[in-house]
C-alpha cells in the first residue's frame, strides 16, 4: 500500500481526508501541525505528504523547508492544500518546492488524481 | 696809493695814473679846474702802477703865486669802502622794493580768492561787525532773501530773522566776547514775507588783543532738506504703521537679541506687553534652549551663504504655549552679519493642525483600506475552511455513503452542521459590526433567565469550536433574571469564550465567572493562553485588528470590536488584564440591569 501523511489542523477536514484516502486504498497517517508532521515523516517515511499551510506551532511552509533541507526527503512529493486563495500563493509555494497546490474547498477527484499522478 | 715813489711821479704827466677820458686834456683841465671846479667830476678811477685801480674822491684847490703863476692842488681820498657800502645799500633797497611788490600782489591774490569763494559759494555769507552791522554779504544770500547787497548791509541781520529767532541771532551771530564757532538752525524771512529754514555756521574772529572784531556766518538753505526730512518722517511713520498693522509678525534681531518687533509678533503672537521683548535674547521664543543652541550655527551659515533662512518651527509664547510658525530671516547687509537680520513670522498653527488632521485622516484611510483587504483575505480563508469540511463530508456521503457505517455518516452530517454554524457565526459577526459601524445596532433589553442563556451560549461555543478545552462556569447569580439585551450579551460572551479557546493551548481550562452586587453585574472570562502584547492594547477593540502574536490562528479581527460595541450599548465597562504567555482576563461590568 502506498503510504501517505496528511497534515491538517482542522479536525473535520483531517478526518474526512484520511477517510477518503483510506477508502481509495492508501495507507494514511495524520498529523495536526507541522511539528507533528515532521516527526511522522521521520518515523513512518511516507511516499507523499498532503499538507495544510496555516497551522499552529509549525506551519506548512516551515515543514516543506525542513523536508527539502533533508536529503532523505528532499524529493518527497508534497501537496499543499490551503484556504488561502491569494494568486501569489501558488507560484510562491511551487517555487519553494511544493509538488502541487490545491485550494480549499477542492473535490476528491482532484485530490485523488493529483495524488496518483505524483506517486506514479 | 698808486704804487710809485714820489720822485718817480715828479715830472710825469698826471695821465700816468688817471685813466684817459676821465678828465679833459691837460690844458683844458687846468682851465676848467681854475674856472669852475664843479664841472670836473669829483670821483675818479685811479690806476695803480700794477694795473689795478680804485675809486678816489678828488678835490681841487687853485693856488696863485705872487709871480702870477697859478697851480692846482689836487687831493685824492681812497673811497673804495664807501663805494662798496653804497652799492650794498642800493641792492638792499631794490630787494625791499621787490618784496613789497610781491606782498602786495599776494594780498591782491588773497583778496581775489576770498571774493571768489564768497561770491561763488552756494551758501549765503554774512560778515557782521560790532553792533550788528553787516559788513559784507554775498550774492547767494541776496538771492536767498530776495534783497540787494546794499539793502542787506543796511538792515541788521537779526531783523532778517523770523521773530522767534532774533535774540538767538543777536547772541550768536554778532561778534562775541570769545573767539569760537557755532552752528544753529533758524528761519530767515524773505522779502516777500515767507520764512526760510536755514542752518547757520558762525565764527567769531578776534583781534590781537583777543577782542571780538567781527563775526562771519555761512547760511545754508534747509528748505529742501526740511522737505526731505518731513517726507522721510512721513514715510517712516507710514512704514511703521504698515509694519505694526501687518498680520505677519516682524522682528529685527541683532546678535540674537530683539532690537525691534511689530505688534503682531510681540503682542498678538507671543503675548508680551509692548516693548517687553526689546533687548531680550531670542532664546525666549525658542521651544527649547537646546534648539536655540543647535539652530544658531545653521541660521548663521545659511544667512552668510544664501542671505536668508527659513524654517517651520514652534515659537514659545510668554505663557509657555507653543505655536507653529513659518519663520523667514534675511540679512540687513549680506556682507555683514553684525548689522542684524529681519525676520517675518507667520502663524501656521491652523495649517499645521489641518496638515496633522489630513495626515491622520490619510493614515486612518490607509489603515482602513489595509484592514479591509486583510478582512477580505481573512474572511475568504475563514469561509473556505468550513466550506472544505462541508464539501468533503458531502462527497463522502454521496460517493462513499454505502461503504460507511451509520455512526460515521451521522458524524459527517454533524460536521456539515457545525461548519454551517461557523459560517453563520462569521456572517453574523460581519453583519453586527456593519450595523454597529452604521449606528444601527439596537439595544433591546429584556428580562433574561441567566442560567438558560449561559448554558446555551456555552453549548454553542463548544459546538462551533469543537473544543477540547474545559469551560468552567461559576455563576453566582444563578436563578436570577436580569434585564439585559440577550442578543448582545450572547455576542459578548460567545466572542470572549471563542477567543479564550482559540488563543490558549488545547485542554487548558477557560473560565466564565458571573457575579453581581446591588447595582452592577460582572462577567469575567479568563484563559491561560498566549496573552495580548501591550502594544496591541490600543487597537484591541478596533475592527479587523488582530494581535501581533496570533500567528496562524484563524480569525477575522471582529470579535472584540463586537464585544466592545455591545458593552457600550449596555452602558457597561470592559477591562482587560493580560500577561504574555500566561493568559488573559476580560472583565465586563454592567450597571444594574436587574429584571
Amino acid at each position: 500500500m502506498r503510504k501517505i501523511l496528511v497534515v491538517e489542523d482542522d479536525p473535520a477536514i483531517l478526518a474526512n481526508t484520511v477517510r477518503v484516502l483510506r477508502l481509495e486504498g492508501f495507507e494514511v497517517h495524520s498529523a495536526r501541525n507541522g511539528r507533528e508532521g515532521l516527526e511522522q515523516v521521520r518515523a513512518i517515511k511516507p511516499e507523499l505528504v498532503l499538507c495544510d499551510i496555516r497551522m499552529p506551532e509549525m506551519d506548512g511552509d516551515e515543514l516543506l523547508d525542513a523536508l527539502r533541507a533533508d536529503p532523505a526527503t528532499a524529493s518527497m512529493p508534497v501537496i499543499f492544500a490551503t484556504a488561502s486563495a491569494e494568486i501569489s500563493g501558488r507560484a510562491e509555494r511551487m517555487a519553494r518546492g511544493a509538488s502541487d497546490y490545491l485550494i480549499k474547498p477542492y473535490d476528491f477527484k482532484t485530490l485523488l488524481s493529483t495524488t496518483r499522478r505524483l506517486l506514479s | 696809493m698808486v704804487g710809485f715813489r714820489a720822485d718817480e711821479l715828479i715830472g710825469q704827466p698826471y695821465g700816468l695814473c688817471v685813466p684817459e677820458g676821465v678828465i679833459p686834456a691837460q690844458d683844458r683841465f687846468l682851465a676848467a679846474a681854475l674856472a669852475d671846479s664843479s664841472k670836473i667830476p669829483d670821483e675818479w678811477r685811479i690806476k695803480r702802477r700794477d694795473g689795478s685801480s680804485f675809486d678816489a674822491l678828488v678835490s681841487f684847490r687853485p693856488v696863485s703865486q705872487k709871480n702870477g703863476h697859478r697851480f692846482i692842488v689836487v687831493t685824492f681820498t681812497d673811497i673804495t669802502e664807501r663805494k662798496s657800502f653804497q652799492n650794498e645799500l642800493a641792492r638792499l633797497i631794490a630787494d625791499l622794493e621787490d618784496r613789497v611788490r610781491a606782498r602786495t600782489s599776494a594780498l591782491e591774490e588773497s583778496e581775489r580768492k576770498y571774493r571768489s569763494i564768497v561770491d561763488s559759494t552756494q551758501e549765503g555769507f554774512w560778515l557782521v561787525g560790532g553792533w550788528g552791522r553787516a559788513l559784507e554779504v554775498n550774492q547767494a544770500l541776496c538771492d536767498l532773501l530776495g534783497r540787494s547787497a546794499a539793502e542787506l548791509k543796511d538792515i541788521p541781520p537779526d531783523e532778517m530773522c523770523a521773530e522767534p529767532y532774533r535774540g538767538n541771532v543777536r547772541s550768536r551771530l554778532y561778534p562775541r566776547p570769545r573767539k569760537g564757532h557755532g552752528q544753529f538752525e533758524i528761519e530767515l524771512t524773505h522779502r516777500d514775507g515767507h520764512n526760510i529754514p536755514v542752518l547757520i555756521n558762525t565764527v567769531t574772529h578776534v583781534n590781537d588783543q583777543d577782542e571780538p572784531e567781527f563775526g562771519s556766518a555761512f547760511i545754508t538753505d534747509m528748505t529742501r532738506r526740511k522737505q526731505l526730512e518731513c517726507s522721510l518722517e512721513q514715510a517712516l511713520s507710514e512704514r511703521k504703521a504698515v509694519l505694526h498693522s501687518s498680520l505677519v509678525g516682524i522682528a529685527f534681531i541683532r546678535d540674537r537679541h530683539y532690537v525691534w518687533t511689530n505688534k503682531a509678533f510681540e503682542q498678538n503672537m507671543l503675548g508680551y506687553e509692548p516693548g517687553e521683548l526689546i533687548g531680550q535674547s531670542s532664546l525666549v521664543a525658542y521651544p527649547s534652549p537646546k534648539l536655540f543652541e543647535d539652530l544658531g550655527p545653521h541660521i548663521n551659515r545659511s544667512l552668510i551663504d544664501t542671505g536668508m533662512f527659513e524654517i517651520e518651527e514652534r515659537v514659545r509664547r510668554k505663557d509657555g504655549q507653543l505655536v507653529w510658525c513659518l519663520i523667514s530671516g534675511r540679512m540687513v547687509d549680506r556682507s555683514d552679519l553684525s548689522k542684524g537680520s529681519i525676520w517675518t513670522i507667520v502663524d501656521i498653527s491652523k495649517r499645521k493642525a489641518t496638515e496633522v488632521e489630513l495626515l491622520e485622516s490619510l493614515a486612518r484611510e490607509k489603515e482602513a483600506s489595509e484592514l479591509k483587504s486583510r478582512f477580505v483575505s481573512m474572511t475568504s480563508h475563514e469561509f473556505r475552511t468550513p466550506l472544505a469540511a462541508i464539501m468533503s463530508s458531502t462527497e463522502l456521503l454521496s460517493d462513499y455513503g454505502e461503504r460507511l457505517p451509520v455512526d460515521e455518516k451521522n458524524e459527517l452530517v454533524e460536521v456539515i452542521k457545525t461548519s454551517v454554524r461557523r459560517m453563520t457565526q462569521m456572517l453574523e459577526d460581519i453583519l453586527v459590526i456593519g450595523k454597529a459601524d452604521a449606528g444601527r445596532l439596537d439595544f433591546q433589553p429584556a428580562p433574561i433567565a441567566l442560567d438558560d442563556l449561559l448554558s446555551r451560549i456555552i453549548k454553542d461555543v463548544r459546538r462551533t469550536t469543537q473544543t477540547s478545552h474545559p469551560i468552567h462556569l461559576e455563576n453566582l447569580l444563578s436563578g436570577r433574571t436580569l434585564r439585559l439585551d440577550p442578543r448582545l450579551l450572547t455576542h459578548i460572551l460567545q466572542n470572549l469564550l471563542i477567543n479564550a479557546i482559540k488563543y490558549s493551548p488545547e485542554e487548558s481550562p477557560v473560565e466564565l465567572h458571573v457575579e453581581g452586587s446591588a447595582d452592577l453585574i460582572r462577567f469575567v472570562v479568563t484563559d491561560r493562553g498566549i496573552g495580548i502584547p501591550s502594544e496591541d492594547r490600543v487597537t484591541l477593540f478596533t475592527s479587523f485588528h488582530r494581535g501581533s502574536n496570533v500567528g496562524n490562528i484563524a480569525g477575522t479581527g471582529l470579535g472584540l470590536a463586537i464585544v466592545k460595541k455591545a458593552v457600550d450599548l449596555h452602558g457597561g465597562r470592559i477591562a482587560v488584564d493580560s500577561e504574555l504567555g500566561r493568559g488573559t482576563r476580560f472583565v465586563i461590568t454592567f450597571p444594574e440591569g436587574r429584571g
